[in-house]
């Protein structure tokens, strides 16, 4: 029998080693591709960056140059956006694995997914949709996350919804929601401090109460981000989660009232449309971090001063 | 149908959120679902429809970001138009975006409107396979040496295993022409589709 001669030099090309990244304190953005050569070129820059899970669970090509590049010199947060935590059907085990693969491949700082559900019945509607807060729905979402959790040997930070609308069915306030998952999880919380803002303003409660009565003690990243105004039915203000603009002045305001009780807790200024230059958007970053170094303990703020 | 319905059919007949949201979000027939509600009484049509337009103005910007070329040669109007056909007709099966509109060159040539432009189809093909290839695996290329090495008397037995990033695509038309003409972005430019919006 005649062997096969195989050609094509097919060998996988080596996997990079990254070093331990800690984002304990820092501020960062979105990081988007078109601003690679701008942070690069910048040498030193201090600060995190977030990508969104699935742009980089294709097996290979530019998209995982960018973010190597990234990941060797600064920490990744990794921020899981379809994992439809929030639906009524069991996770995706396909995609459940793909985050655990990436989660192991870059080792990221920080891991994040929503309080929200994008797939139903294999339609995936890429858009972050809310669900009633019932006790149903409870043991639900606390089971799906715990299997997150369980496959990729990590806990991860749950994020509060930016809501339109609400259920009649829901028997308890997202508070109450977020602070039973963390305790049947044992996973923390992703703050968006924008989506309180949003959400308080579209369901017409206080965004101060809500924060007041947030468990702060479990939150391990706070998002901030721009939003547009419309009108809902009655003419009065709704606001739309957008992400294409700069941060408001009354989020910065809730912002810094939540870094004076919980500490510098890792900030991230994200921005998805309208995506300005590097430096408009590490400026906002900037804004964020001198906040967070306002209320840094003494001890880090007199490291800082030796500099 | 009702959302009642929909409620009622669930196997565990609890009621089912998704089931109650989903069908009005790419479908305009629907009405805004019984049980969604504003603060205070208020009315959600509105607020419901943001969803319902998230969803669809996304879904239309991701195929207008893997199909640049083909949206350059019919015009953004247009190109929206028959996006919006495609995505209430085929969303998406999968969570990842880049995976999107493998389905959407043969829409384009059933698409009466369409017909004038007859390439149209096969532009987009390569558009989809231009961005398959994008995210394929990482593999280096074979070297032509590696061909010059092989004794003469092996040749008829070689195997050729192709790169993972390799697609063919066949056209009566000159569509790479046509694709290289009407992409002027760098590389990063298909990659857009993937920067969408969290909360």
């Amino acid at each position: 029998m005649n062997a096969v001669t195989r050609i094509g030099n097919l060998v996988p090309q080596a996997r990079l080693r990254f070093p331990t990244c800690s984002a304990a304190g820092l501020a960062g953005t979105s990081f988007k591709h078109e601003h690679l050569q701008g942070i690069v070129d910048q040498g030193k820059h201090s600060g995190f960056f977030e990508v969104h899970a699935e742009n980089y669970m294709g097996a290979g090509g530019p998209p995982h140059r960018a973010l190597e590049r990234i990941r060797t010199d600064h920490p990744v947060s990794i921020h899981g956006v379809c994992m439809s935590i929030g639906g009524q059907e069991p996770l995706d085990a396909v995609h459940l694995e793909r985050f655990r693969a990436l989660v192991a491949r870059y080792e990221p700082a920080l891991i994040s997914e929503h309080l929200a559900w994008s797939t139903h019945k294999s339609t995936y509607f890429n858009d972050l949709l809310p669900l009633p807060y019932t006790e149903a729905t409870l043991v639900r979402v606390a089971d799906h996350i715990d299997q997150v959790q369980h496959t990729i040997g990590r806990p991860i930070l749950l994020e509060n919804p930016s809501a339109y609308i609400a259920f009649s069915e829901s028997t308890m306030s997202e508070t109450d929601f977020l602070r039973a998952l963390v305790r049947r999880s044992g996973c923390g919380l992703l703050l968006d401090v924008n989506n309180v803002f949003v959400s308080a303003t579209n369901q017409g409660y206080s965004a101060v109460d809500y924060l007041a009565d947030f468990p702060l003690s479990h939150v391990e990243e706070i998002h901030l981000g721009g939003h547009a105004e419309q009108a809902d039915d009655e003419g009065d203000p709704l606001l739309i989660d957008s992400h294409d603009r700069r941060v408001a002045g009354l989020v910065w305001t809730l912002f810094e009232s939540v870094v004076a009780r919980g500490g510098p807790v890792p900030t991230l200024v994200e921005w998805d449309g309208c995506i300005p230059e590097w430096p408009a958007l590490r400026a906002e970053a900037e804004a964020a971090q001198a906040i967070l170094d306002r209320h840094a303990p003494d001890i880090r703020r007199s490291a800082n001063a030796g500099h | 149908m009702l959302a009642t319905d929909l409620i009622g059919n669930h196997p565990d007949a609890t009621p089912s959120y998704p089931a109650v949201l989903a069908p009005g979000l790419t479908d305009p027939e629907y009405e805004t679902p019984v049980g969604v509600v504003g603060p205070n009484g208020k009315s959600a049509v509105k607020r419901y429809n943001i969803y319902r337009n998230n969803v669809i103005v996304s879904l239309i910007d991701a195929l207008a970001a893997i199909f640049p070329a083909t949206q350059r040669i019919t015009g953004v109007e247009f190109f929206r138009a028959m996006a919006r056909f495609h995505v209430r007709a085929t969303p998406p099966r999968s969570p990842l975006l880049f995976e999107y509109g493998h389905e959407f060159p043969e829409f384009i040539e059933r698409y009466e409107y369409a017909r004038p432009i007859p390439y149209l189809a096969d532009t987009a093909r390569i558009e989809r396979a231009w961005l398959d290839a994008y995210h394929a695996a990482d593999m280096l290329p074979l070297p032509a040496q590696n061909l010059a090495v092989i004794p003469p008397e092996l040749l008829a037995d070689v195997v050729f295993v192709t790169h993972p990033a390799t697609r063919i695509v066949r056209s009566r038309f000159p569509a790479l022409s046509i694709f290289v003409a009407n992409r002027s972005g760098g590389p990063w430019s298909a990659s857009r589709p993937l920067s969408r919006k969290t909360r």
